[in-house]
């Protein structure tokens, strides 16, 4: 039976915000907790693992093992097989492991090492860079006056490949490395790569943290219940309340920059260095949250990253698990600074480069991380030349200056991900057609496309229609759909077909819209021609609201009062505090960001 | 063994006391704040709220009343048999039961005088939320308590028909997943979910596009907007068209009496339209589908008449007044709401309304 005829779009993650995580959480916990052996419990929480990552491609598991049993092939949705990618890789770095350690010599270590990089990265690589891959192809063959023959491939990215397959790559690098004795237990080493809090958007836990934790016996005492709810309650805040709310400034900002004054510019670059972090760092807070309450402990992802002094000290404190995996395992294994000072430079542009095209399969992820790098060597190279007096009046402008630079270097990261297309019909083939940003209908050939049933993308997601698009409605289904708000009626009573279902279009990284960006860049300096405001003044009110509260807490005033609160008024505030975030957050849940890396 | 006891005590406080400080504010902030502002739904409930007892006839249901009941031709119609009535169309599109027993409960608060002509369109409980509903306010705003138990009768009890264990057991595994859907929104409507933001972005008069549009009311300002597709169906859906109303002809789908759900609901409609001192009339709408309702009148079900025959009603089917195989256009409405005052007229008494 082949895959493709699975016709369903790709299943959806559950959300750790959405409450139907609330249900499933609370049957893996109190079984959890229930069991009385510690291998008991580790098989417990491998299966549920495994059903929870699988039901992210399947949708109902019981729907699923119907239609399999049925033969309903074409009720299955794409990509129903990807679990067994987790699985192979699991398998393959097991057995990895045992041949590096069983290895009598250093060049039968390497070649153990060097198959699991290779199939690890091979598998990461065509499911996330083969899209890119095949369109600069295209893009340089069109360029020599050729037309590619080829057929492009449906592919797919798989819910959090990037993530598991670092994970698992720090097992056999650690064990290659002697860090770590080879996994014996098939079971200990299956958790550590699909274990459900991290296994679809990190924090990217490293073998040599989790492993040992799940060779001792995990114990109910040992947990900090308060803690961890606080936790996950931040991590709720942030990501429904801060993040999803700050989205809607910077999406109708970015939906038409063009439209705007360059105070709704800065507005929207500052709402979206906001989004960015609330979404990704109350990510992780839940995600360690909800670790702890099982018992287990994950690594710390954010450490305030917005009050760093320079970027250096930015990239230790900002998404730490992958800047870490990259130091120890990309910039370490290319010799890090043991060398020259232009060789330890190009290691960092190297692996900064590496870094932005781990967000994310377009030039603009590329040149995000560039900038990233250029900024790491230029103030390496400041501290090194600056005296001791511009370093002492520097120290008031450094935490402003790393902050406004890092927002800045957002704007390709954003615009580059606001792609805007339609699925169009070229030669039989499902095809993306950039949509014009007049409305008007995209061109194949110089003649209007052949368009599918409204299919708009983007951001990576799709909204699909159910009846033919005209070219009328495209601009109000533009805007609709980069706000997310495709369900809305399109204004003016205009009879715009509606736009069902976002979907996850995994196809590829979409490329980045490089218009935006320069109409971004303008709009920000005053070059801009638009007129209107994204939002008043009182924007800014909030924003400085919410630095004092986020300042607050790096200071430490928030971090321990409710520890001291007796039990029952904790219980009660708790309930009050999430009374009062369910009532902020918006009723449409926005998919994280990083869910789509 | 104590100990466990006073621990086991102390944790359960612990969530009662959640619990109590969670649903008091939910409580304090519902007092305080106005509701859910919903696209299209407010829209036409702001206008009736004003001028409810201008009209004498209602139309409830979904895009097939609000897109093909025209008022002015059912006036009209009505008017040439001697009855002068105000017509106002609250069909809303997507609109199912039990979204539309909530709605309609809302609009007879408004009224102070008995209205008299209730029609209401024919349709089971939609257990599964619309993909472009889900997550929105359209999908929370009407989840009050009895529409929960609605869902939930709808989700576990089907029919008085005798099932194998292990089929029933597949049936409720099946309706678990868009129930707790529902249960999700009522939890959400009852913690005011999206009100904060709501007026927090009305605060900041964040830039987004206007989903109230008062040409939702339509040109007279009756409630009816034609279809979207208001031209002929092209080559391409003419012939999926025909293709499928072939199919349904050659083989015809059984009768359907209903599941207990979905009667009781419109048991309940008819008692709503009673007390607000009107006669209903239940309409099946003419679709092309694997669905036969099929309903008499009596024990609580008021009169039906249904239009879902293409044999029966052909020029309902024809390709040049559809637009699809579930709704027509707007010559189709035409037809339609004819018809349907033609079956209405004979039931109505010869002084009313």
């Amino acid at each position: 039976m082949s895959v493709t005829l699975a016709s369903l779009p790709p299943a959806q993650p559950v959300l750790f915000v959405e409450l139907r995580f609330a249900w499933i959480f609370a049957v893996i916990f109190l079984v959890n907790w229930a069991l009385r052996w510690n291998t008991a419990r580790k098989v417990w929480l491998l299966i549920c693992s495994h059903v929870f990552y699988t039901c992210f491609f399947v949708g109902d598991p019981l729907e699923f093992v119907d239609n399999i049993t049925h033969g309903r092939w074409d009720q299955l949705h794409q990509g129903w097989w990807f679990p067994a990618l987790l699985w192979f890789s699991t398998v393959m770095d097991y057995f990895v492991g045992i041949g590096i350690e069983a290895a009598k010599t250093d060049r039968g270590r390497r070649a153990w090492v060097a198959t699991s990089l290779a199939v690890n990265l091979g598998v990461l690589g065509f499911f996330k860079y083969y899209g890119f891959f095949d369109e600069n192809v295209r893009a340089v063959f069109s360029w020599l006056g050729m037309s590619p023959t080829w057929e492009p491939l449906k592919v797919f990215l798989p819910w959090g490949i990037s993530f598991y397959t670092f994970q698992s790559l720090s097992y056999s690098l650690e064990v290659y490395r002697k860090h770590l004795p080879a996994e014996r237990s098939f079971l200990n080493l299956a958790l550590f790569i699909a274990f459900f809090p991290q296994v679809i958007a990190g924090p990217i836990v490293r073998a040599m943290t989790f492993l040992p934790q799940l060779a001792k016996r995990v114990e109910w005492s040992k947990v900090d219940v308060r803690g961890c709810l606080v936790m996950f309650f931040m991590g709720f805040v942030k990501k429904s309340c801060i993040s999803d709310n700050l989205a809607g400034v910077a999406d109708a900002f970015y939906a038409a920059p063009q439209d705007y004054n360059g105070f709704s510019g800065w507005m929207a670059v500052l709402a979206y260095t906001g989004q960015v972090y609330c979404d990704f760092s109350g990510y992780s807070d839940m995600a360690i949250a909800v670790s702890r309450l099982l018992g287990y402990d994950l690594c710390q992802n954010f450490s305030f990253p917005y009050f760093s002094a320079s970027i250096t000290d930015f990239w230790r404190r900002w998404h730490m698990s992958l800047s870490s995996w990259l130091r120890d395992y990309v910039y370490i294994s290319f010799g890090g600074n043991r060398g020259s000072k232009i060789f330890t430079y190009r290691n960092l542009m190297i692996t900064m480069l590496l870094g932005g095209l781990w967000h994310g399969a377009s030039w603009a992820f590329v040149l995000w991380g560039g900038l990233q790098g250029g900024a790491l060597i230029l103030h390496r190279e400041w501290t090194l030349r600056a005296g001791p007096r511009a370093l002492s009046v520097m120290k008031w402008f450094a935490v402003p200056i790393t902050f406004l630079f890092f927002a800045l270097t957002l704007v390709p990261f954003r615009a580059g991900d606001t792609y805007m297309g339609v699925m169009g019909r070229d030669n039989g083939n499902d095809v993306l057609l950039p949509l014009p940003a007049d409305g008007s209908k995209p061109l194949r050939d110089g003649k209007p496309a052949e368009i599918l049933p409204l299919r708009i993308v983007n951001n990576g997601f799709l909204a699909e229609g159910k009846d033919p698009a005209d070219a009328a409605p495209m601009a109000d289904m533009r805007r609709n759909v980069l706000t997310g708000s495709w369900h809305k009626a399109p204004p003016n009573g205009s009879s715009a077909p509606d736009a069902v279902g976002a979907q996850p279009l995994l196809a590829r990284r979409l490329t980045g819209s490089w218009g935006t960006m320069s109409t971004v860049l303008a709009t920000l300096v005053g070059l801009g021609h638009g007129t209107h405001s994204v939002c008043s003044n009182w924007m800014l009110l909030v924003l400085g609201g919410l630095l004092l509260f986020h300042w607050l807490n790096y200071r430490q005033v928030l971090s321990t009062w409710w520890r001291r609160m007796p039990e029952w008024s904790f219980a009660m505030l708790l309930g009050i505090g999430f009374a009062i975030a369910v009532f902020m957050k918006p009723v449409v849940f926005k998919p994280f960001i990083y869910f789509q890396f | 063994m104590r100990a466990f006891f006073v621990r086991a005590f102390r944790t359960l406080l612990g969530i009662a006391l959640f619990f109590a400080g969670y649903g008091l504010t939910c409580l304090g902030i519902r007092h305080f704040l106005p509701t859910d502002r919903v696209p299209i739904v407010s829209v036409k409930m702001d206008y009736w709220s004003q001028h409810a007892d201008d009209f004498d006839v209602a139309f409830f249901g979904s895009s097939r009343t609000f897109r093909q009941i025209v008022p002015e031709i059912f006036e009209k119609d009505l008017a040439a048999a001697g009855m002068k009535v105000k017509v106002f169309n609250l069909g809303i599109d997507g609109m199912r039961p039990p979204e539309d027993t909530f709605y309609m409960e809302q609009a007879f608060s408004y009224r102070k005088t008995p209205i008299k002509i209730v029609i209401v369109e024919c349709n089971p409980i939609r257990l599964v939320t619309r993909d472009e509903d889900k997550g929105t306010v359209r999908s929370v705003y009407w989840h009050d308590w009895p529409r929960l138990v609605s869902i939930f009768h709808k989700a576990f009890f089907f029919d008085n028909k005798k099932r194998k264990l292990g089929d029933r057991i597949r049936k409720v595994w099946f309706a678990w997943g868009p129930f707790q859907e529902h249960l999700e929104y009522w939890l959400w409507n009852n913690a005011n979910a999206g009100r904060g933001h709501d007026a927090l972005f009305k605060l900041l008069n964040v830039d987004q596009l206007p989903p109230f549009s008062k040409s939702d009311l339509g040109r007279r300002v009756d409630g009816y907007k034609p279809p979207a597709d208001v031209e002929l169906m092209d080559e391409q859906k003419t012939k999926f068209y025909n293709a499928k109303k072939a199919e349904v002809l050659a083989k015809p789908p059984k009768p359907d009496p209903g599941d207990l759900a979905s009667l009781a609901e419109i048991r309940k409609k008819n008692r709503l339209v009673e007390k607000a001192g009107g006669k209903m009339f239940l309409v099946v709408p003419p679709v092309l589908s694997e669905n036969n309702i099929a309903l008499t009148e009596g024990n609580g079900i008021p009169p039906v008449f249904d239009f879902s025959d293409q044999q029966k009603y052909p020029e309902l089917f024809d390709p040049l007044h559809r637009s699809d195989t579930g709704h027509t256009n707007y010559a189709g409405a035409v037809i339609y709401t004819h018809l349907i005052v033609q079956k209405m007229l004979p039931l109505l008494k010869p002084n009313s309304p």
